[in-house]
């Protein structure tokens, strides 16, 4: 199949374009994009008239596999939201540290490409390094030990020295797992509400930890889903030091924080936790500065029952698939952030730390493309939403812009 | 009263007015002499007890003054102390709603809890006795009306001082609340800095870490307990360090608050938060209190179901 997307605004920071222009596909990859390009006789035209032609967004860390049989109907979600590449973390279901469960996944035929983080321990669980290079040639693009606490920082070490010596990516979620027990960030609505609470040291400390061993073992590191000014700023100093590390942080904390929550809200429960105004705006400067290198969207899709209790028996996790170009949008409308810098977040910049051969729209790229409709409005309804997880605190909320297309290698995944 | 939120699950929602009428409310149930007033305010509305957690007088206090106004009551046999599920939170009170109950009087561990009950229906109304480190309303009420009782109507000169383990302590968290609305004089926090909450800055509350400084010319001092049960490990040393950094003494009273009267939720570990032979002091306060309590819980329940008459 040969496409022409016609007249549409290409936003593609990797070439840093921002025109007017036409973009043909063929083969699977983008063959050309200039202003005057015309329509090949078997080309299917599609009018990208007032529509913004977007490289197909690259998801740093996301759970849609989070539970048993939630895979299929999330990665239809994951399309229909602009996403062509979903990197999956290995705690999902199931865990991604064998060649089954690895082409289990990458089986699925349909929606984006899937990048499976392997599992840098046996089942997650710390005690026995898993077998990287096999994982990798079944592949996983890194590795990574979430949440699992850690049989002793020596082994970690060993893990992290011979990954480098593989040159493979650790990927990191900074979270002192002896804080484990708070639901909330320390800070005024904990003192409020009487939860048990998360300092931000929670996340320094296992920043700090991890630097250190970073910068013994030369190891290839991502933080994700950072979360605290503190923390940026460790990220920004080592950075200038010259450490090998990208980090990135989840869309929802660029517009949440602690204070945004009415009290008890089990929808605005995730982990790490929603900080404060100052941490969300260190976040946002982070970005600015390219500290902070890419958006995430950390999509977490749960039941209902996951979220109807006490708000501390409640599962941490926001479903944020549908709403997240439209909320990007909306920070780059308030002038948080500029636009190119926002579609660098989750498109170029996520692909080029792993690295993936996605993420922009060069001649010879493949052809992973989400045109985006800027202009309509909608409002966030259970029934509308595409993901199973109706778990997001934007219900009732009026957004604006909307995917019309998504193409995965030259091919449409989804049409509005 | 207008304006009454739909359960009373927290402090916070209250406004200075409203915690005005309360303690009158609460006042005009005080038994002028000898035996509690008796009225048919709910007769035949059905109030269930259901705590979660362990007690004796709060639970006793909430069905004598429901007795009181002649409601029917009924005192669910909850399971053993471990945290309930949200599942079987709701069963419970499922149930209620089908056994027609009109008032649910819930303890339960968790923050919260009261107010996600709330939040599936009207009905039966929540009345929160306290849910985890959150809230314990009617214990405020009970504490104001003893202040208001010993020291006159003006809560603006009050200078309150809270002892003890705030971090944890939902009786802390509700009073400072309603001191704030109240706008009195001064609230102070006396504890180590592990048994402090992350911020007392919504309240305006200015922390001592020394218990003889943080004592001097105050005229109410709150004790709390120790709550072993939620402490984690590690927060303070084992007996008798607390006692001897912030325990309540004979001395200290007569040398820092001589004038001052203590409040205490109960039950008093005596010898860790106060020395014994404070007991029989004239400053305390802990008999008043468990009459107050019963006049506050009579006010709650007659205002609340007159408030959802009214609805």
């Amino acid at each position: 199949m040969s496409l022409f997307l016609r007249n549409g605004r290409l936003l593609d920071p990797a070439n840093h374009q921002d025109c007017i222009t036409s973009l043909r596909i063929a083969d699977g990859i983008v063959r050309d994009n200039t202003p005057t390009l015309v329509p090949q006789p078997d080309d299917l035209v599609i009018d990208a008239s007032d529509l913004w032609i977007l490289p197909g967004l690259v998801d740093l860390c996301c759970r849609p596999h989070i539970k048993e049989d939630s895979l299929a109907q999330e990665l239809e979600a994951a399309v229909r939201s602009g996403f062509t590449s979903l990197c999956l973390p290995p705690d999902g279901i199931p865990c991604l540290d064998t060649a089954t469960a690895i082409q289990a996944l990458l089986g699925h035929s349909r929606g984006p490409r899937l990048f499976p983080i392997g599992a840098l321990t046996q089942a997650c669980l710390g005690h026995t390094l898993s077998d990287l290079t096999y994982l990798k040639a079944q592949g996983c693009i890194a590795f990574s030990h979430p949440h699992a606490p850690l049989a002793d920082l020596s082994l970690l070490r060993h893990y992290y020295a011979y990954a480098a010596s593989c040159d493979l990516l650790v990927i990191i979620q900074p979270q002192e797992l002896s804080f484990a027990k708070g639901v909330i960030h320390e800070g005024e609505m904990a003192a409020r509400l009487g939860l048990p609470s998360i300092p931000t040291v929670a996340e320094t400390l296992a920043i700090a930890q991890h630097l250190l061993l970073i910068a013994d073992t030369q190891v290839r590191a991502h933080f994700t889903c950072v979360s605290s000014r503190a923390g940026v700023a460790q990220i920004r100093q080592a950075k200038t030091e010259g450490l090998r590390i990208s980090a990135d942080t989840p869309l929802h904390a660029l517009h949440l924080c602690d204070l945004s929550m009415p009290p008890f809200d089990p929808l605005y429960h995730v982990s790490p936790p929603l900080r404060s105004q100052s941490d969300q705006q260190a976040l946002l400067e982070g970005l600015k500065d390219r500290t902070l290198d890419a958006i995430c969207s950390h999509h977490i899709p749960l039941a209902r029952h996951d979220k109807c209790a006490p708000f501390a028996e409640t599962r941490p996790g926001m479903s944020t698939f549908d709403t997240f170009l439209s909320l990007g949008l909306q920070l780059v409308m308030q002038g948080k952030l500029p636009l190119l810098d926002w579609v660098a977040a989750i498109s170029y910049h996520p692909a080029k730390h792993c690295p993936l051969p996605v993420g922009h729209l060069s001649k010879g790229a493949p052809a992973d493309v989400c045109l985006f409709d800027p202009r309509p409005t909608w409002t966030v309804q259970e029934e509308t939403l595409s993901s199973a997880g109706k778990n997001t605190p934007f219900l009732g909320h009026t957004l604006q812009g909307q995917v019309r297309m998504t193409i995965v290698g030259g091919v449409i995944a989804y049409a509005r | 009263m207008p304006n009454l939120p739909p359960h009373l699950t927290t402090i916070a929602g209250l406004s200075a007015l409203q915690l005005q009428t309360l303690l009158d409310k609460a006042h005009s149930f005080l038994p002028p002499e000898g035996r509690f007033i008796h009225t048919d305010t709910l007769a035949r509305k059905k109030v269930a007890t259901l705590f979660f957690e362990p007690s004796t007088r709060t639970r006793l206090s909430f069905e004598l003054a429901a007795k009181q106004l002649s409601a029917e009551v009924l005192s669910v046999d909850t399971a053993n102390s471990s945290t309930q599920k949200g599942e079987s939170l709701l069963d419970t009170v499922r149930t209620l709603q089908a056994l027609q109950c009109d008032i649910a009087v819930i303890r339960h561990p968790q923050s919260g809890s009261a107010h996600f009950i709330g939040q599936q229906s009207s009905s039966p109304i929540v009345i929160n006795a306290g849910d985890g480190w959150h809230a314990h309303p009617t214990q405020t009420l009970t504490d104001l009306l003893t202040i208001r009782k010993r020291l006159g109507p003006d809560f603006s000169k009050r200078r309150v001082a809270i002892v003890g383990d705030i971090r944890h302590s939902r009786v802390a968290r509700s009073l400072c609340e309603a001191l704030s609305r109240l706008e009195v004089q001064e609230i102070r926090a006396i504890a180590p800095k592990t048994l402090l909450p992350p911020t007392l800055a919504p309240w305006r509350v200015r922390v001592f870490h020394d218990l003889e400084t943080g004592l001097t010319d105050v005229d109410v001092i709150v004790m709390l307990r120790l709550q072993t049960e939620r402490m984690q490990a590690g927060l303070i040393p084992p007996h008798p360090a607390y006692f001897r950094e912030w325990g309540l003494t004979p001395k200290r009273l007569a040398t820092f608050s001589s004038q001052a009267i203590i409040l205490h939720p109960g039950p008093i570990h005596w010898g860790v938060e106060m020395h014994p032979d404070l007991l029989e002091n004239p400053q305390l306060t802990i008999s008043e209190q468990v009459t107050h309590g019963v006049a506050a819980r009579m006010a709650v329940l007659s205002l609340w179901s007159a408030r959802e008459a009214n609805a």
